[in-house]
């Protein structure tokens, strides 16, 4: 293997290269691992819940930042009755979770949310019921209390949401989550409203309705929800910024490597051009060691991102369950294609000084 | 000199430096046919590299032409792929890829020939075993001897059976059993193949081992 024993001619330059190939695939792929996930969370609960329409504030930036006022929502529920949930959605700092999410919900929502422990809470009780992470991050089991914005507040079962965000958090009444996470002194408000389309009407008509009917307010269908989120495509954007300089970056390094590869061995590279080899075999002796570092630095890279997420998940400011332990296998393959790329773009410049080598000036190299 | 067409044709040959200030080469002419051993002689700094350099397309003339097997380098279109068919070297230095080993060094003509990898081991093997180097063939240059890593050189100019060796004093760097090694490698080479081998050397006895000899003198051609 002729392009193996290339690439450990200069074994403390071949790592450098890969821990430098390896440092953008981690980078790339534990920032999209983070995104990825939370997207899959928002829309995992959407789904969960079977999020039919959401209706929020027009002026809000995204449904989570959005507020309603009691009239309004008195008036929708009102004209829907039960189809109609609101809900309230907030965070609270606390020493076991500093982004702790507190949603309240109404009683009926409260029915479809699955336990694994305990029972639902009696509206009106005060108590609450929290999530499985949560749950286990302070060994708190039902019937036990939490203190919850400096007051202790009886947990009365555990659930399992389906998201990791909602399950490091808390559930509660209405009227506890609005007391809970409003100033003192402020209106108490609500952050959004769920509504079920029933017999005679349907999604596209009730969403036609309210938007025509209450201008401050928006519809959308619940399948647009996690597109509606701001944060989550300026997230996004942010992450694509990342990987764009992260390749780049990559890229110069392993071109900077060939080159070097290049300079050391021109009078080589003239010894194979005299026996006949053209740039092109030349430049696919490169191609293999350039694949075999981009492959090693994937592999790598995968593995660093796994810790990196392990030791992110474990930072106290980080929320509970904001940041996945794991991630999709295909992003893996993503991040070996987007390697293997690397490989291919940080050809062009070696490939540009080798069609310039002229074989005579190669031998005479020293 | 016998009537069949010269293998090699040189005319008006020049080769200058620096908008004409050096002079590297002069007006040479001369012809060698297939089978001939032809010794390049003259005092270092002559042109005997130059010459080579041209004849073996690795650069191109000022002036004058050079015919290799009928064929007039100046309209060589691919001259790796000239290089392959036509023309084998040999250089002092030996010049083997350091991280191939001597079988594959050998063989590397032949994979830019394309091939099979069976074929070219095959093949690479046999020359091997004509330089009685067989038991080297897994060695890299480095874990070789200076004349062995010659030999391997001499079998890699071989190996894809050209019609025209050059050869840069390909033994200025041995000892004198090398040397006649090396030297009855390349004539048996000339006189089995029907090749021509051109050889520039400072060495009187190849010299005057060689059938003809030319001598080069500042660039031009003194004898």
């Amino acid at each position: 293997m002729i392009f193996l024993r290339n690439v450990m001619r200069a074994p403390a330059r071949s790592l450098m290269t890969a821990l430098g190939i390896a440092a953008g695939v981690a980078l790339f792929v534990a920032i999209t691992a983070i995104t990825l996930d939370l997207r899959q969370q928002i829309e995992g609960a959407a789904d969960a819940y079977k999020l039919e329409i959401v209706v929020y504030e027009r002026r809000a930036t995204s449904p989570l930042s959005s507020h309603i006022g009691m009239p309004q929502m008195q008036d929708l529920q009102n004209r829907y009755g039960i189809a109609l949930s609101p809900l309230v959605v907030g965070s609270l700092n606390e020493k076991w979770n500093p982004y702790a999410l507190v949603v309240g919900v109404t009683p009926e929502f409260l029915r479809s949310i699955p336990l694994t422990g305990g029972e639902h809470y009696n509206e009106g009780s005060g108590d609450a019921m929290i999530g499985e992470i949560a749950s286990q991050k302070l060994a708190v089991q039902p019937g036990q209390h939490v203190t919850l914005d400096g007051r202790p507040v009886r947990i009365s079962g555990v659930f399992r949401s389906g998201s990791r965000m909602l399950d490091g958090g808390i559930m509660t009444g209405i009227a506890q989550a609005q007391a809970m996470i409003t100033r003192e002194g402020a209106e108490r408000q609500y952050t959004m409203a769920l509504l079920r389309s029933g017999q005679g009407d349907t999604a596209a008509g009730l969403i036609s309705e309210i938007n025509r009917l209450y201008p401050s307010l928006k519809a959308i269908p619940g399948t647009e929800f996690s597109g509606s989120l701001r944060l989550l495509r300026v997230i996004e954007a942010f992450v694509t910024t990342i990987s764009v300089v992260a390749l780049v970056g990559t890229c110069l390094v392993v071109s900077n490597t060939l080159l070097m590869a290049i300079a050391e061995r021109t009078r080589e590279i003239g010894i194979l051009m005299t026996v006949g080899w053209t740039p092109w075999l030349v430049l696919r002796m490169l191609l293999a060691e350039s694949l075999v570092l981009c492959a090693v630095g994937a592999v790598v890279g995968n593995a660093f991102a796994l810790i990196l997420l392990r030791v992110v998940n474990g930072m106290e400011s980080v929320g509970l369950g904001w940041i996945p332990l794991r991630y999709p296998l295909a992003l893996a393959a993503v991040s070996l294609g987007m390697a293997l790329g690397i490989a291919l773009i940080s050809l062009l410049w070696p490939a540009v000084v080798l069609y310039r080598l002229q074989p005579l000036t190669a031998l005479r190299h020293e | 000199m016998n009537d069949t067409p010269a293998l090699l044709k040189v005319e008006g040959l020049s080769r200058h430096h620096d908008g004409g200030a050096v002079k590297a080469l002069e007006e040479v002419t001369f012809c060698a046919q297939a089978g001939e051993v032809v010794a390049l002689t003259g005092p270092s700094g002559c042109g005997k590299s130059t010459l080579l350099s041209l004849i073996g397309l690795l650069d191109q003339p000022t002036r004058g032409r050079v015919c290799v097997a009928g064929q007039n380098l100046a309209t060589v279109r691919q001259p790796s792929r000239f290089r392959l068919r036509h023309i084998g070297f040999v250089f002092q230095f030996h010049h083997m890829v350091a991280t191939m080993t001597l079988l594959e060094n050998v063989e590397s003509p032949l994979i830019a020939m394309g091939l099979r990898r069976a074929e070219r081991r095959a093949r690479a093997s046999d020359m091997l075993e004509q330089m009685n180097l067989s038991a080297r063939a897994d060695f890299l240059p480095a874990n070789v001897s200076g004349g062995e890593r010659q030999r391997a050189a001499v079998a890699r100019a071989l190996i894809n059976r050209p019609s025209l060796i050059l050869a840069d004093e390909p033994t200025g760097n041995l000892d004198r059993h090398n040397n006649t090694i090396v030297l009855n490698l390349l004539m048996a080479h000339a006189r089995s193949q029907g090749a021509l081998v051109l050889i520039a050397t400072h060495n009187p006895e190849i010299a005057g081992a060689a059938d003809r000899r030319i001598e080069l003198c500042d660039g031009r051609l003194v004898a």
